[in-house]
């Protein structure tokens, strides 16, 4: 368990995770995408260190400055000419501003969602819809592992294929012969594994009914106070967003209305909840030097 | 172990499916650009040979929406002149051979007027997405920019018609395919 939030209930953090995600994809207001951005970029570090740096600058970095270079040079709707590109279209302020507001939107939802599998493990998943929808909630949860397990057993074949002499030297014939070797055992490998998984699930009488399966969550008051707070938060926020506190326009010129009380609720209730998982860390922590220093 | 192979084929055959039906659904477009079926017969009347280089009177007309504000998305209908003229019948210069599209493009420029435009090279021609950030499908599914020339709307793109001398080109804001001009 590395961090404070993953010790709560599943329920709680996947309402936690729908409506974090929710709204990073939906808000456009580049104060929430700030807002957003940066409680992701905290969170993931938190949860995964030095990895999640990582990640951040030699993965997401590029990715963000690519898709805001992007969008001025396919989209050229706005009011302010900066200059012409070469077969006479404009190149406008507000398609750079919504290039970049839209690269920053992409970026932090993937951040969550790194957030989110670090989290939500697939036995939580399952745990709280594997009643429901048991085809539906195997076949997501599947999916949503298969990335790190494609990686994962993808290092160990590049591994074995290189105890084997075939490793990554040799003419480009002779790579790329080696790769695709990699790639065939990988892909038999990944269809495999998925008829297997399914078949085991289904002989241990997965989905049936009366079946019961084995967990230690309990929804405490301790759940309900922080779901409570969430849903207080979002609310605060979805309501002061219709009442035209988030208004934010990026075509066909960027900028917005500024209603001071409406705006700073919905800023506030915005950052507390996309904060409140690396504030509930940084609590626990602070507690648990405290304790260990009054010993 | 039978039935799950056949669930995971059926599986794979509806992601080709998908992913070939995503390839080939491409939007179409509408309004201004069509196959050019008759040739351009404007440059023929063996006139070009004045002194004075030849002029054609431009003029951009959006007066369509100036009842329909409302329709537009929010912060366009700021865009739309009190008298719906964005510009107003101008006399413009031009040399020879030159086209609707290439008048419509330098006078713009020059004014650092906004003009979004897409060349599609399987028509060999040009579409007018928008002028002054007022774009095609702003208001309703029929709308869009369409030009005239001399009180008549050519059947072919705006850069296939060359220009002669004392033509009058239109560049009018429809909301209903050019049946409300």
């Amino acid at each position: 368990m590395a961090d404070a939030f993953s010790g709560y209930h599943p329920a709680v953090q996947f309402v936690y995770f729908v409506l974090v995600i929710g709204f990073s994809m939906f808000q456009m207001h580049p104060v929430c995408l700030l807002i957003s951005l940066v409680c992701a970029l905290t969170y993931a570090i938190r949860l995964s260190g030095r990895r999640a740096v990582r990640f951040s600058l030699c993965g997401l970095l590029p990715l963000m400055l690519v898709t805001a270079a992007l969008n001025p040079v396919f989209n050229h709707e706005g009011a302010t000419i900066l200059a012409y590109f070469p077969n006479g279209n404009p190149l406008t302020r507000e398609a750079i501003l919504y290039g970049i507001a839209a690269a920053c939107m992409m970026v932090t939802v993937i951040l969550w969602f790194s957030c989110y599998n670090k989290v939500m493990t697939s036995d939580k998943f399952l745990y709280l819809f594997g009643r429901v929808i048991p085809a539906l909630s195997l076949i997501f949860s599947m999916t949503l592992r298969f990335v790190p397990r494609f990686t994962a057993q993808l290092r160990t074949v590049t591994a074995a294929q290189r105890g084997m002499g075939r490793g990554g030297s040799g003419s480009v014939v002779r790579r790329a012969k080696n790769g695709i070797a990699v790639l065939s055992a990988m892909i038999t490998w990944a269809l495999e594994n998925a008829v297997v998984t399914a078949d085991s699930m289904k002989s241990r009488g997965y989905g049936l009914r009366g079946r019961t399966a084995f967990s230690l969550y309990r929804f405490s008051r301790r759940d309900a106070g922080l779901l409570l707070f969430f849903v207080l938060c979002a609310v605060l926020t979805a309501g002061s967003a219709a009442l035209g506190g988030l208004s934010w326009r990026y075509y066909p010129m960027t900028g917005g209305v500024w209603k001071a009380p409406i705006s700073l609720t919905a800023f506030a209730s915005y950052f507390a909840l996309c904060l409140s998982p690396s504030a509930l860390d940084w609590r626990e922590e602070r507690k648990w030097n405290a304790l260990k220093s009054g010993m | 172990m039978k039935k799950n192979t056949h669930f995971f084929c059926l599986l794979c055959a509806a992601l080709l499916i998908f992913l070939l039906a995503s390839c080939a659904a491409r939007p179409e477009e509408a309004g201004a650009e069509s196959v050019p079926e008759e040739t351009p017969g404007a440059a023929e009347d063996g006139s070009g040979e004045t002194v004075s280089s030849p002029s054609c009177t431009l003029l951009i007309r959006c007066d369509t929406l100036l009842g329909k504000l409302e329709e537009l998305p929010a912060g366009k209908a700021e865009l739309v002149p009190a008298d719906g003229l964005l510009l107003e019948a101008t006399n413009v210069a031009f040399s020879e051979g030159e086209s609707v599209f290439d008048v419509l493009k330098r006078e713009l420029q020059a004014r650092r007027m906004h003009l979004e435009f897409s060349e599609n090279p399987l028509y060999d021609t040009a579409y007018i997405d928008g002028i002054c950030n007022l774009y095609e499908y702003d208001c309703g599914e029929l709308s869009g920019w369409i030009y005239r020339v001399n009180g008549e709307t050519p059947g072919y793109g705006c850069s296939q018609y060359l220009l002669s001398d004392g033509d009058v080109i239109e560049w009018l804001y429809t909301c209903d395919l050019g049946n409300d001009l």
